[in-house]
């Protein structure tokens, strides 16, 4: 109980230390998981962050000229799997914890993005990207012939082989 | 020296009524306060217990179905209240205000001190809750436990102001005597009376070590479980009064002290010295765990007792 | 008139409806530790839903406590504010489609507020109760003119 009282004491000679957030700025550490950021020029729309998502938040779906990245922040439990499985970093957690909404704005807290698909090189079909950061994880060195390669759709590109290696 | 008499502006407005209410709440802010600040929080602002009156006067009134009697529990509030509306009439503020009082509202005031317990009975037994039972049941035996002390106190002061010629039953005359001879807490032979009846505060306020009817860890909200709105916004009002009867009685029997000649001068004086007593309720607030209420039943019997019978024997054989 | 100060007083009341105990650690977390310090909203966790102005819903409404939800928020008098803490009232949200959950909230009651997280983080806590305490002080208005 003395100890108590002591502590009481200094407690009140020290003043308080709360923490003034909602009339003032905290503090909030650097790799703090809050919602997600993702920026649509780095996806390659491989689908991981979708396999990996516990809580099914993030959907990938194909439609007519490419994909569509959807996020809900109302069902994302902030685990931080897709920031680490992302090949490109194109999905991260930010340190944004604002995440009080109205009930009105339930359904609206989402991202919603389409992925840039490019055209083959040689053909019409339309192909995801592939982002240099993902070509610098399976080449030692990015050289214009890589570059070329990954501009063709998977059927030109076995076609190319074939002529290169037969023709 | 001019003081104000018993009048009926004395019971609806000053140092009763409007006054008493506002400075009663304004003293359990500041209490709110002074635990936060010992608990190295920022706590609310002061005028937060007026804020929580007013919020349950524009919330609805919920009679419980299955409560057993229901004009009981709608009136129960209302006892406290009146019993502690009277007590602050008849209370006198040294060098303020007269009191209402006979020759005996000593004896008067016993009585009145167990109304807002009374009304924690009444109202918590009838709203049929099972929580509020088991808060009853706590309240009832704290209560038999910590009157007997404030009874033994009662006596002992009266017949230490009585000075060898019987007892004094009138809260006036106690007052005059103390501003005569001198304030009865520099008296050593008050000493224990006066930790016994501090001990009783603690009990009847029920704050930590005796926050045992009312816990939230434990009987949730204890007789004001099932109440709601205008009732439960009475009991914080009763609440109020209760501390600042308890803190205007305790300067009665053993600080009464003058500060000057002046009402005003007097007026600043009584407040600041409850609030002194506020922020000392509020450190032992702070730094107590909570009894059983056994151990407190066991405490409350053998502690506060023996010391307010030590006094009395010291003011009846020296 | 009343509204402005009475809004200075919300009281809250949580409810657990099979949570994980995260969200309600949070919750005591607002509530006990100086770092944080709810009171100074006026805020007062209350024992007691009839005393309650504010309550804040945890978990995913499991089929055992989707009873006691509902007679809970019965006993919760007019004009109250209902908020969800955490993503599985909102949405369900690592629980959801599962056999025994009968969410989410706004199925039984009208939610005023969500707040997301898992669990949430004190400061959204406050930031929610910040937003509830704008509802509130609308709903006061309408249920006193009403």
């Amino acid at each position: 109980m003395a100890q108590f009282f002591t502590i009481a004491l200094r407690n009140f000679l020290k003043g308080p230390t709360t923490d003034p957030y909602p009339f003032g700025e905290t503090y909030t550490p650097e790799n703090y998981r809050g919602i997600i950021a993702y920026s649509p020029e780095l996806c390659i729309g491989c689908g991981t962050c979708e396999y990996v998502c516990p809580s099914g938040a993030i959907k990938l779906r194909h439609h007519e000229s490419g994909m569509n990245f959807s996020y809900w922040l109302s069902t994302c439990c902030h685990c931080g799997n897709c920031g680490y499985y992302c090949p490109t970093d194109a999905v991260f957690n930010s340190n944004d914890f604002h995440t009080a909404r109205a009930q009105s704005e339930k359904y609206d807290a989402t991202i919603n993005d389409d992925i840039a698909s490019v055209q083959c090189s040689r053909c019409d079909a339309m192909i995801p990207r592939a982002v240099d950061a993902l070509l610098a994880r399976a080449y030692d060195e990015i050289t214009d012939t890589v570059r070329h390669r990954a501009s063709l759709c998977p059927d030109c590109r076995r076609l190319e082989q074939f002529e290169r290696m037969y023709l | 020296m001019i003081t104000l008499s018993a009048s009926i502006l004395a019971y609806l407005f000053f140092p009763g009524g409007m006054f008493a209410i506002i400075f009663g709440l304004l003293l359990l802010g500041m209490e709110r306060i002074a635990v936060a600040r010992f608990q190295g929080r920022i706590g609310p602002p002061i005028f937060q217990n007026l804020f929580d009156v007013i919020k349950l006067r524009t919330k609805e009134f919920l009679v419980p179905e299955d409560a057993t009697n229901r004009l009981m529990f709608i009136i129960a509030p209302f006892f406290g209240f009146g019993g502690m509306m009277t007590a602050i009439f008849i209370l006198p503020v040294s060098g303020v205000y007269d009191g209402a009082g006979a020759s005996s509202d000593l004896v008067v005031l016993i009585y009145l001190m167990a109304l807002p317990a009374v009304s924690h009975i009444f109202g918590g037994s009838s709203s049929g809750s099972t929580y509020a039972a088991i808060a009853v049941s706590r309240e009832a035996i704290l209560m038999f436990a910590y009157e007997i002390t404030f009874v033994i106190v009662l006596f002992t002061v009266a017949l230490q102001a009585g000075a060898g010629d019987g007892a004094l039953f009138s809260l006036k005359g106690i007052v005059d005597y103390q501003v005569r001879n001198g304030s009865f807490v520099h008296d050593l032979k008050m000493i224990p009376a006066f930790v016994a009846f501090v001990i009783f505060m603690l009990a009847t306020l029920e704050v930590p070590p005796f926050h045992i009817a009312e816990n939230d860890g434990d009987v949730m909200k204890g007789y004001y479980m099932e109440y709601s709105g205008m009732p439960l916004a009475v009991f914080e009002l009763t609440h109020a009064l209760k501390l600042l009867v308890l803190i205007t009685v305790l300067q009665i029997f053993f600080m009464p002290g003058l500060a000057g000649g002046s009402i005003v001068v007097n007026l600043l004086w009584y407040m600041m010295k409850s609030a002194a007593i506020v922020i000392g309720i509020a450190l032992v607030h702070a730094s107590m765990p909570s009894f059983r209420v056994d151990q407190a039943f066991k405490f409350l019997m053998i502690v506060p007792v023996f010391l307010a019978l030590l006094s009395l024997g010291l003011v009846l054989f020296l | 008139m009343l509204s402005r100060y009475a809004v200075k007083s919300p009281w809250l009341f949580r409810i657990n409806t099979g949570s994980c105990n995260g969200c309600d650690v949070e919750l005591a977390t607002t509530a006990l530790i100086p770092r944080y310090d709810v009171e100074r909203l006026g805020c007062k966790y209350t024992g007691s839903p009839k005393h309650a102005d504010i309550v804040l819903v945890t978990g995913p409404i499991t089929a055992r406590s989707e009873s006691y939800l509902i007679r809970m928020l019965d006993e919760i008098p007019e004009p109250r504010v209902v908020v969800a803490i955490g993503i599985c009232p909102i949405s369900g949200g690592v629980y959801r489609d599962s056999y025994s959950i009968r969410g989410p909230l706004d199925k039984f009651v009208e939610v005023d507020v969500n707040v997301s997280g898992c669990p949430i983080r004190p400061q959204s806590i406050l930031d929610g109760v910040a937003q509830a305490i704008g509802i509130w002080k609308e709903k006061i208005k309408i249920f006193h003119k009403a």
